[in-house]
């Protein structure tokens, strides 16, 4: 992965940031280009993403205004407070059904370094309101540049800290040291999003294998890690009962269904804006050229084709957990 | 098809001689063409640069371009002869700056270029100092997308070795020694601007659908992205006009397709 990051722009504010510094050291044959704000590289008209994620830069940035957020409606686990903050922007995989394909227009990594500055936001909102749930793989994945950004080794020991506050680190990352080198904390859940080996083929470029991702929550489960499932999108096809009923069996296979946190499943949607991106991008793509429409502003799967899927694999799942850790979700999934 | 812009005829006649490009016109700006690669020579500064790249976008052919700004420079301290890929365009006075990303390894160093309106020879930053790449670069980028343009500067003068050094034959000389890093550069571009053409190539059989029956303009849209969708998801089934024939107008064509998705 390190070898993939040839140039990293610096915003000028956070040039002496100590985390910059340290990131800057793990890479000392990349072009270093200082800007003024990240906004100038990576929100700019006229990039095409499809293009620069043969070869995504790094940008380092602080992160003003709000940072942590109420998550939109039908985003969550259970809780009844939920957040989100993303201390990155985009991710190293490139899923052809990620909305943020369609949401951003750079490839780039955007990497906020203040990570004080969110850690004190969520201190204050918990001190506020109690018991909050705070998601942090919403615009990225969120274990999957910890060898570079070193997120979870940061936050960790804050959400150890402040158990009112709960942490939810959604991932397809199999690097797990930073998770496995620690004790678990209790108000921590590490969920992985999976999809079907025939999906994953042809829709998860550089995403680690199904099995690979599985070997890695059993490791966290038995370390003691509280770990969730995503399956989220659901992807149709013509053998998605069998695809689905095979994952869910391999899955349980390698983990004890009993100590799963959470089980949440979610049909693949975009908002049509960014449908069109995407679509734009990956003409050839077979899922962005079949059978979808356009409801209330998302495009989806046909309504029934979805409900067949959501059914079936609601069905399927509640063979191996209980109804209590089970989540639809309605918000766009990456 | 790659679209080079010079501001002088000294460095525009390597790129001519190494692609066999042929004068084309007698038009407001000295063009040259090639079966792959044509060039404007634009004249000296930014609004030149940005004029010659409009030139250039209207008279050129081909579909999905890429442009590059080929130049010397002025540098602190860099060797003569040095080449820059810009990874970083400050308009004179500083108040703009573009970040063009290189989607491929660059065949040279790279850096930050900073355009001016006069010859510089403070040379205060670490920059190259010249003078179109703040009129090239955004002009380019009404054409093309940021990947599929890129400015190369060749360090011509530094503090040690002004300007006054300079002349036809040694600006011809600078290009010259640099065709290599020309040649890499027009190598990559071509890959992105063929991945490119590809990617918006109009769907099989549009035209010939779109020629046998009339179609509104949203219709139009329908149709290739119809045809498209088909293209990828039946890939072994090609639309023929024969499977249409019977469709009595426009609306039932584009209901014959969707039937087939």
């Amino acid at each position: 992965m390190s070898r993939a990051i040839r140039r990293i722009y610096v915003e000028d504010e956070v040039a002496d940031h100590p985390r910059t510094l340290a990131i800057l050291e793990r890479f000392p044959k990349a072009e270093r280009i200082s800007c003024e704000r990240y906004g100038e590289v990576f929100n700019r008209r006229t990039q095409d993403f499809r293009l620069q994620k043969r070869r995504p830069a790094l940008i380092l940035a602080r992160k003003h205004g709000t940072r942590v957020l109420p998550t939109p409606p039908g985003y969550g686990i259970g809780g009844e407070r939920n957040f989100y903050f993303s201390h990155m922007l985009n991710c190293v995989y490139d899923c052809r059904y990620c909305f943020l394909q369609g949401m951003f227009r750079s490839a780039h990594y955007v990497l906020f370094v203040n990570f004080e500055d969110f850690e004190s936001e969520i201190a204050s909102i918990t001190a506020r309101d109690g018991d909050s749930w705070f998601f942090s793989g919403y615009d990225c994945d969120s274990l999957a540049f910890e060898p570079i950004t070193g997120f979870a080794e940061s936050f960790l020991p804050f959400f150890a800290g402040h158990p009112a506050a709960h942490l939810e680190l959604r991932t397809k990352a199999v690097h797990t040291e930073a998770l496995l080198d620690r004790e678990p904390l209790s108000n921590c859940v590490v969920a992985y999003s999976f999809t079907p080996e025939a999906a994953h083929a042809e829709l998860e470029r550089g995403v680690p294998t199904v099995s690979r991702r599985i070997r890695a929550a059993a490791e966290l489960q038995a370390a003691g890690w509280k770990i969730g499932l995503r399956f989220d999108p659901l992807i149709y096809g013509d053998s998605f009962r069998e695809d689905y009923r095979g994952l869910f069996e391999s899955i349980f296979e390698s983990l004890d269904p009993a100590l799963v946190h959470s089980v949440s499943l979610g049909a693949f949607r975009l908002p049509k804006s960014y449908f069109e991106r995407l679509y734009r991008l990956h003409p050839e793509q077979r899922l962005l050229a079949g059978r979808l429409e356009e409801r209330d502003g998302m495009v989806s799967f046909p309504a029934e084709w979805e409900a067949e899927m959501t059914d079936f694999c609601t069905a399927e799942l509640r063979r191996w957990v209980g109804e209590e850790v089970f989540h639809l979700c309605t918000v766009p999934a990456g | 098809m790659i679209r080079i812009v010079t501001a002088l005829a000294a460095e525009a006649r390597p790129i001519v001689s190494r692609f066999r490009l042929q004068p084309d016109g007698d038009g407001p700006f000295r063009l040259y063409r090639g079966d792959q690669v044509e060039l404007v020579v634009s004249g000296i500064g930014s609004s030149a640069a940005a004029a010659a790249v409009g030139y250039l976008a209207g008279a050129g052919a081909g579909r999905a371009s890429a442009w590059l700004n080929v130049g010397i420079g002025g540098h602190r301290d860099a060797t003569l002869g040095t080449p820059r890929l810009a990874n970083k365009i400050v308009a004179a006075g500083g108040a703009r700056a573009w970040y063009p990303p290189a989607v491929f390894e660059p065949p040279c160093g790279e850096g930050a270029v900073q355009t001016v309106d006069g010859v510089e020879s403070g040379f205060a930053g670490e920059a190259v100092y010249e003078m179109e790449a703040a009129g090239f670069y955004p002009a380019a980028l009404r054409f093309a997308t940021a990947e599929a343009i890129q400015v190369l500067k060749v360090v011509s003068d530094n503090r040690a070795t002004g300007t006054e050094h300079l002349n036809g034959a040694k600006v011809e000389e600078l290009i010259e020694r640099n065709l290599p890093v020309i040649d890499g550069l027009v190598t990559e571009l071509r890959e992105i601007a063929e991945f490119l053409d590809r990617r918006s190539a109009p769907p099989p059989a549009l035209a010939e659908i779109d020629q046998r029956w009339r179609f509104t303009v949203t219709q139009r849209r329908q149709l290739e992205r119809l045809l498209r969708r088909l293209a990828t998801l039946d890939p072994d089934r090609p639309v023929e006009l024969d499977e249409l024939a019977g469709a009595a107008s426009s609306r039932a064509v584009l209901e014959r397709l969707r039937s087939r998705l």
